[in-house]
């Protein structure tokens, strides 16, 4: 095994933030540049992946130096950025919806390609107003937004996202919902769909505010996935990186992890696509 | 020769570090920024150190490293041109600075009358039409079509001409050292760092030949490349780098002489600095005929990271792309002059540096 894909689907909201005011905001969370769309960069998931790998082996353990790097030598493991796949938004009209957009479906069809594993679907393209989904509604509200819907049949998009998500239950309701909308229109949502916290530290005399500030989290059942590859003829250390979540198939990624932010459920694709 | 073509994809971002270090340790806020394109100096390392491994190469294992790959300081074997920018497919190069732009208009600059200044009585640059306020064009692009116009003496076309915002975008990256006994930031370890992400329809391209034939190089694979471990994806074709510039334009002689330009299409290494003022004044070395005028960028800093000896390469000073400078020379050399286009001239030719691309220009006539 050289390389692998890393299926995170968030199981609390995240904050991978990029720790600088933008705006109102004091506290977003990172983006990537050129498409606004959330992402969890690469240093950020290692680190987390370190982290986690030290907690299970051990700090000093070898493997674990092996496979992250030390000062001196760089680990036998290269991650990419996680790299966003579904979002959720509020749906007026029903339950919410996992929102996706040709760009991204491409980008992890591409990406399934370079980790060697089958990716032969036909992207659905909806024209700007139309929600792709696979089960006949009516006019389709996703927040302030209206869509007429398009039934087209996503079976074989949602057996290529299903791996990437840990629980049955939830592969399960996937089907009926995934939505997808035209890339101009996903931006909105990447844009302004996101929770906007308010957090404030209370004097303990008073029970006045000392310090108010507003942060930006990614909602919960959000998906992402990532890259992992193994240097050349260090192929052996993704085995023991997969080892990790055999026990607790579980990460915790970016900030405010003390006030339950950023657990992921972790799945493993390697060849053949499989979740493990 | 039998040349190869390595196109980069960068998978997400990727950070060429400039040459300004992290400073830890110190307060105060101050980002490092990635340059792009990287130089060949970054892009060589990705490709030895990929057919090494190959080759049964592995870090630490100096008996195992292939002698035909060279050392820290020789490519060996082998022989590199590039790095180019590829849009679309389309490769595009940075713009001749024989260009002043203003608001997303152009004028071409033309040696002017001769004046004494600090470097002696030269000719400078003047513009062909005023333009209130035109600066030099830095970080615009253009295509073969477009350096194919400016090297026939014209202004590109609007389609033509891309700005680098179009082509990359910079992402400011936060991080932290944690301290694993109280899960916070470390102190004085907050570091900024600013990646690039190129668009998605953006790749590198690097030439390669030398390659010995019983080789077998992967047609596709996945390399760390640059700083923080950032992964691109490199595909393998067979190609010639010769395809990749416009074809030399017609120049003729005029009045007895003959009068082109000469533009980088890589970044020009010339050795140390004195040398490098040297060739700022009289042009690249190998030219026939005499320099008459030049329009050159701000001199870059090129450094590396030396594997072999895992140590940072020391800075060395190269001359931008796009630096232009005009010739005149004797109406014989013109076939010398053609054969020119396309080579690489000065220190580290084998690497690809100081490639150069040749244009036409008409002197002026006093009305």
């Amino acid at each position: 095994m050289n390389n692998a894909i890393l299926g995170l689907l968030a199981e609390t909201s995240l904050h991978p933030g990029i720790g600088q005011v933008v705006g109102a905001v004091d506290l977003p969370v990172a983006r990537e540049k050129p498409t606004d769309y959330p992402v969890i960069v690469g240093s950020s998931l290692k680190g987390a992946l370190r982290d986690w790998a030290e907690q299970v082996l051990g700090v000093e353990n070898e493997r674990v130096k092996k496979i992250f790097g030390e000062q001196d030598s760089a680990g036998a493991v290269a991650v990419t950025d996680a790299r966003l796949l579904l979002l959720p938004v509020r749906s007026l009209s029903g339950h919410y919806k996992w929102v996706t957009c040709p760009y991204l479906l491409e980008r992890y069809q591409r990406d399934r390609k370079l980790a060697g594993m089958t990716a032969d679907i036909s992207v659905p393209r909806p024209e700007k107003g139309e929600a792709m989904v696979s089960q006949k509604q009516g006019q389709l509200f996703l927040e302030e937004l209206s869509f007429n819907v398009v039934v087209t049949n996503l079976m074989p998009l949602v057996e290529i996202i299903s791996p990437l998500i840990r629980h049955a239950s939830v592969r399960e309701r996937l089907a009926d919902g995934v939505v997808v909308v035209n890339d101009d229109e996903f931006v909105y949502f990447a844009r302004h769909g996101l929770a906007i916290n308010a957090r404030n530290v209370l004097d303990d005399k008073t029970k006045t505010s000392e310090n108010l500030w507003y942060e930006e989290t990614i909602p919960a059942d959000t998906l992402f996935y990532a890259l992992l590859f193994a240097r050349f003829g260090q192929e052996d250390a993704l085995s023991d990186l997969a080892g990790i979540f055999k026990a607790r198939p579980y990460l915790q990624v970016g900030g405010n992890e003390t006030v339950g932010q950023g657990w992921c459920a972790v799945s493993w694709l390697s060849f053949g696509g499989e979740a493990q | 020769m039998n040349w190869q073509q390595w196109t980069f994809s960068i998978l997400d971002t990727c950070f060429f570090r400039e040459a300004l270090p992290f400073n830890a340790g110190e307060g105060g806020y101050t980002a490092t920024k990635g340059i792009f394109p990287p130089a060949m100096t970054t892009l060589q390392g990705a490709v030895r150190t990929a057919l090494a491994l190959e080759r049964g190469w592995r870090p630490g294992e100096v008996a195992l490293w292939p002698k035909e790959l060279g050392g820290p300081d020789d490519l060996g074997e082998l022989e590199l041109r590039g790095p180019y920018l590829l849009f679309e497919d389309q490769p595009y190069f940075p713009m001749p600075l024989i260009l002043l732009e203003k608001s997303g208009h152009f004028t071409r600059l033309t040696p002017g009358e001769p004046v004494t200044c600090d470097l002696g009585c030269v000719r400078l640059p003047v513009p062909e039409r005023r333009l209130e306020g035109a600066k030099l064009p830095e970080g615009y692009y253009l295509s073969r079509d477009g350096l194919c116009a400016v090297l026939d003496g014209v202004i590109p076309s609007t389609e033509d001409i891309k700005k680098a915002e179009e082509l990359w975008a910079e992402e400011v990256r936060v991080g932290i050292e944690r301290q694993d006994s109280t899960r916070t930031a470390l102190e004085g370890h907050l570091y900024n760092c600013v990646h690039v992400r190129p668009a998605a329809n953006v790749k590198l391209v690097v030439f390669v030949s030398g390659i010995p034939s019983d080789w077998q190089v992967a047609g596709r694979r996945v390399v760390p490349l640059g700083g923080e471990g950032r992964l691109a994806a490199i595909e393998i074709t067979p190609a010639e780098p010769a395809g990749i510039l416009p074809s030399v334009p017609l120049i003729c002689g005029e009045d007895g002489k003959l009068r082109f330009t000469v533009t980088l299409v890589t970044p020009g290494w010339y050795g140390k600095p004195q040398d490098v003022q040297r060739v700022i004044r009289e042009g690249p070395p190998g030219i026939p005929g005499r320099c008459v005028s030049a329009c050159i960028g701000k001199v870059q800093q090129v450094g590396g990271w030396d594997l072999a000896n895992q140590q940072p390469r020391p800075l060395m000073p190269v001359l931008p792309p796009g630096s232009t400078w005009f010739y005149e020379a004797g109406a014989t050399d013109a076939g010398q002059v053609a054969r020119l286009h396309g080579q690489c001239l000065g220190f580290r030719a084998a690497y690809g540096f100081g490639q150069i691309a040749i244009g036409r220009w008409e002197e002026k006539k006093n009305e």
